[in-house]
């Protein structure tokens, strides 16, 4: 049967204590299924018997020899209770630690970020002062000579060719 | 990656926060964790037959079971370094006991093919005896009767995940879900594996299991079987 209602109802079934609403799904499923009365009796049975297994004895000195066992494997751990120092400030420390760590961490980066910052400004700078200079004021000397050269008459063309 | 920062820095991860009375064993075990003894021994003691039990049904050695049995706890002190209290205590303690279950009962299975393979001495002509696991003599202490010798028998005739899911369910502190995180599989499979070891053992206990009540069938529903 895949009804999921039917699986619901098995695994009701299959703990020996139930909760009040679940002992109340139970018998509402069975009333509104009577068919099913043999199935629950069988799967009640079967409980009540796995519940039955008997409980293995226990030696009364089990606690005692776990306790001498654990003792011979570490006998650091046997410590008294935790004082002040284990509870409260190491684990306040190792998060002060941590803190530290990434205070730092963000101290180095903002530094590298200035020195790579002024790098990049020198380069710039550098690559700036490469450019030609302009050219000194002697060169401007004769400038107005050269500027009335375009001014001049043309040269009588037919003439020169007369003449040659 | 600051706000997760912040958030750990803020966070309630601290021994000291894990409220009691979600899971008191959980605080307990973090008291162990802090090599507090007093703590592992109220552990132990609460747990000792749960755990013997389990151990019992599982390899079925009476002689051995005390011995794992210690084995768990030994190795629940020794793993306390890694508990993490958001886990509850009972299904990390059954999964370590399911382990070391498992692991013995593989152990025993290489250490019975390994005599099976090993060569006979020069007197020996028939073949060498070994003691037949699958039908298992319990100390007649742990047996009130025939019944209890017949679910003894069904369930260690099942297969060993069938019968360690059956055996979890009897604990009344494991939901399914807890159940399905000792198995180590998904709460559907675990479901279908108790469903399984169920109707196996219905089948085999049917006599049995006529009425609602355990009880002793009559001979000839034990012939008619």
């Amino acid at each position: 049967m895949h009804d999921p209602d039917y699986h619901k109802f098995l695994e009701l079934n299959w703990r020996a204590k139930r909760s009040e609403a679940e002992e109340m799904e139970l018998r509402q499923w069975l009333a509104d299924h009577p068919e099913m009365e043999a199935d629950r009796d069988r799967e009640a049975a079967l409980t009540q018997a796995l519940g039955h297994l008997p409980d293995v004895e226990v030696s009364s000195n089990f606690t005692a020899r776990v306790l001498s066992r654990t003792a011979a494997l570490r006998p650091g751990q046997l410590s008294p209770r935790p004082t002040l120092w284990t509870q409260l400030w190491r684990p306040l420390l190792r998060r002060a630690a941590l803190a530290l760590v990434l205070v730092v961490a963000g101290i180095f980066g903002f530094q590298r970020h200035e020195v790579d910052s002024r790098a990049r400004l020198g380069r710039n700078i550098a690559a700036f002062s490469s450019v030609a200079a302009e050219p000194g004021a002697d060169v401007l000397q004769d400038f107005e000579a050269i500027r009335r050269l375009d001014q001049m008459p043309r040269p009588d063309e037919q003439l020169l060719a007369l003449l040659k | 990656m600051a706000g997760a920062v912040l958030k750990y820095l803020g966070s309630g991860r601290s021994s000291l926060v894990t409220p009691a009375d979600q899971d008191p064993d959980a605080t307990l075990m973090l008291r162990v964790k802090q090599g507090d003894i007093a703590a592992f021994s109220e552990l132990v003691d609460k747990y000792k037959q749960p755990v013997m039990n389990l151990v019992y049904w599982m390899i079925h050695d009476a002689t051995e079971a005390e011995d794992l049995a210690q084995n768990v706890f030994i190795q629940v002190h020794k793993s306390a370094h890694r508990y993490r209290s958001e886990a509850k205590f009972s299904t990390w303690l059954y999964t370590i006991a399911r382990n070391l279950c498992l692991n013995e009962i593989r152990r025993r299975s290489r250490h019975q093919s390994e005599s099976l393979d090993a060569p006979r001495s020069p007197g020996e002509t028939s073949a060498p005896q070994f003691e037949d696991k699958t039908v298992f003599s319990p100390p007649a202490s742990l047996l009130r009767g025939e019944l209890e010798a017949k679910v003894d028998e069904a369930v260690a005739a099942l297969p060993e995940n069938q019968r360690l899911a059956i055996l979890l369910c009897r604990q009344e502190d494991l939901s399914y879900d807890d159940i399905s995180e000792v198995l180590g599989c998904s709460l559907s499979a675990t479901k279908s594996l108790i469903h399984r070891a169920r109707e196996t053992l219905k089948q085999r206990l049917k006599p049995y299991l006529v009425s609602g009540t355990w009880h002793q069938p009559d001979s000839s529903q034990l012939f008619n079987d």
